[in-house]
């Protein structure tokens, strides 16, 4: 019998009528669930809204926006339903105040789980792939959730956590893995060092697929980690507000994300005037919860750019795509007057072959006046002619003005150099006086 | 005819170069011959070593941005006066020179040259007779 290329297909293909309809009943029980909290019965019934206000989907937004403030102001279990019995803890690095927390029960990780595995399945990922997860365990979605999500789905997982290259490039070769998830910068990291170490990914590994997230990356630095490890790779979406991965995850076309709407909803709102924009626009992410028990959250503002593909997939799926995280409203910088977002400066990057994958804005102050240095890591020396160098640097600089509005001081450094952080790579560094 | 040569990004701090070096000399890689070429934000070290082979896998997991290229190494009686002498059949025939260096060993003195036209070298240097190093040849220096 030829295996279905869903892992639930009565979900993924549902009619967007009905898809709609259990998410307005699933939306009033998400709205009761948090009247059980302190912080959301106050901010509830001060505006008078119950369940009962919620006829359709649009009428999520007569409902208050909740931020990641919010989380914080109430650490850390003032948004938790006492009554449900919670198991497990997840928490952010807290590196400015408070952390925020998120509070499990068993069946909130029975979903997530399982939304783990239906995203893993949705790209080909079956019981017989063994699943190798270079993520940090502990506090950091990206461990547990992949972790249970491969094996509700049934392949051998292997926790390896973060870093150490060598023994992550030995459990490769040794086990067979054949989908690994890694974080971008560090996909490519091992991409790099296959290809420095003389490896051929095709004949000594089973690597058939890989799953990136957790950074924001552009569609060249995907292509890029593709070319240097010959398979290809997925894109994922999850934040640990949300439970963690499988929020979001790319189907076989690699064109877009499938929200799960089921779980989620999702609405993309101006960050400025808090107001819906157009199908298809750019704007903030902002996610409602539908099925999470210990931590219901109403309109949570992630502060994740995208914006929503309102055009249907060709793998039938029906639950609503959204394209590349573009960035986060907060990662963005102003010089000058001008907006500026990384991913900017990374998709002029990648247009080069000559530079490797990491880079680092840095901006300060010099003579009074504020100043944007990228330095980006050489790859192999590609020429001995110095003026080539130069050219390169004057085409780069270019071409970055033309993206970002103003000329970059743009530096070239040795490969490996630039700082790699275990988690998230270091891509912004401000240092002008606040 | 073509004898391989190092080319190495240098970044324009200090104490980069004796780390490249020390690299090499660490697992006791022979330099033959190097000069640097710099500007203001970099520097490029070229160089022929004993077994570059080797010295490209040291450098290049050691971080180093570095290429292999073809170069052609000639000997030269005596230095001055026999250069431009040297020289001349490639700019006849136009080939144009990219860089070149000198290294001296036991008394003789030796020109590394790049040129642009690798076929057009090859075809010069033999209808000249002119005595060029092979690989094993340097080694044996």
């Amino acid at each position: 019998m030829e295996q279905s290329n869903y892992w639930e297909p009565e979900i993924e293909t549902m009619e967007r009528s009905s898809l709609e309809s259990l998410q307005v009943d699933r939306l009033k029980k998400s709205i009761q669930q948090a009247y059980k909290t302190d912080f959301y019965k106050q901010r509830l019934s001060s505006r008078n809204i119950s369940a009962e206000d919620i006829q359709t989907i649009d009428d999520i937004r007569k409902l208050p926006f909740t931020t990641k403030a919010d989380l914080r102001d109430n650490y850390p279990f003032g948004l938790v339903v006492t009554e449900s019995n919670a198991v497990r803890l997840h928490s952010s690095s807290g590196t400015t105040g408070n952390p925020t927390v998120i509070v499990h029960s068993q069946q909130d990780l029975d979903n997530w789980a399982n939304r783990v595995a239906r995203s893993m399945y949705m790209i080909g990922v079956r019981k017989e792939d063994v699943f190798q997860n270079t993520s940090g365990y502990g506090m950091f979605t990206g461990g547990l959730g992949f972790q249970y999500g491969a094996e509700r789905l049934g392949c051998l997982t292997v926790p390896a956590a973060a870093g150490n290259t060598i023994r992550q490039v030995k459990f490769i070769t040794d086990f067979g893995s054949s989908c690994i998830h890694a974080i971008p910068s560090y996909a490519a990291k091992l991409g790099e060092y296959f290809q420095e170490q003389g490896i051929d990914v095709e004949k000594q590994t089973n690597l058939k697929r890989l799953i990136i997230g957790a950074e924001p990356h552009t569609e060249g630095q995907r292509r890029r980690i593709e070319q240097l490890l010959k398979v290809k790779a997925y894109n994922c979406f999850g934040m640990s507000e949300m439970s963690g991965p499988g929020v979001a995850f790319e189907c076989q076309e690699q064109n877009g994300l499938h929200l799960w709407e089921d779980s989620f909803v999702m609405e993309i709102i101006d960050p400025e005037t808090l107001q819906p924009v157009a199908d298809g626009e750019i704007g903030e992410l902002v996610l409602t919860t539908l099925d999470r028990d210990c931590m219901p959250l109403i309109r949570y503002r992630t502060r994740d750019l995208t914006r929503i593909i309102p055009e249907s997939c060709p793998c039938g799926r029906t639950h609503r795509r959204i394209d590349r995280i573009k960035g986060r409203s907060d990662d963005m910088f102003i010089v000058k007057g001008v907006n500026i977002f990384p991913m900017q400066i990374e998709k002029i990057l990648m247009q080069f072959p000559e530079f490797a994958s990491n880079y680092l804005i840095t901006i300060q102050t010099i003579d009074m006046n504020d100043v944007v240095k990228v330095e980006v890591e050489l790859a192999d020396l590609f020429t001995d002619d110095y003026t080539k160098l130069q050219a390169l640097i004057k085409e780069a600089t270019h071409r970055l003005k033309d993206e970002i509005l103003l000329t970059p001081v743009l530096k070239l450094v040795d490969k490996g150099t630039l700082p790699q952080t275990e988690g998230k790579a270091i891509r912004v560094i401000d240092l002008r006086e606040k | 005819m073509f004898v391989k040569q190092l080319s190495i990004f240098v970044e324009n701090k200090s104490g980069r170069f004796p780390e490249i070096l020390d690299i090499l000399s660490k697992e006791e890689v022979r330099i033959i011959a190097s000069s640097v070429a710099d500007t203001s934000e970099f520097g490029i070290l070229r160089m022929i070593t004993e077994d570059n082979d080797r010295a490209y896998q040291l450098l290049s997991t050691n971080r180093v941005s570095v290429s292999q290229n073809n170069v052609l190494v000639l000997s030269t009686t005596s230095l001055a006066g026999s250069i431009g002498k040297l020289l001349k059949p490639f700019s006849k025939n136009g080939i144009n020179i990219d860089y070149m260096y000198y290294f001296a060993a036991h008394g003789t003195g030796y020109m590394v040259l790049r040129t642009n036209d690798e076929a057009k070298t090859k075809e010069v240097v033999l209808r000249e007779n002119m005595k060029y190093l092979t690989a094993d040849d340097l080694k044996a220096l």
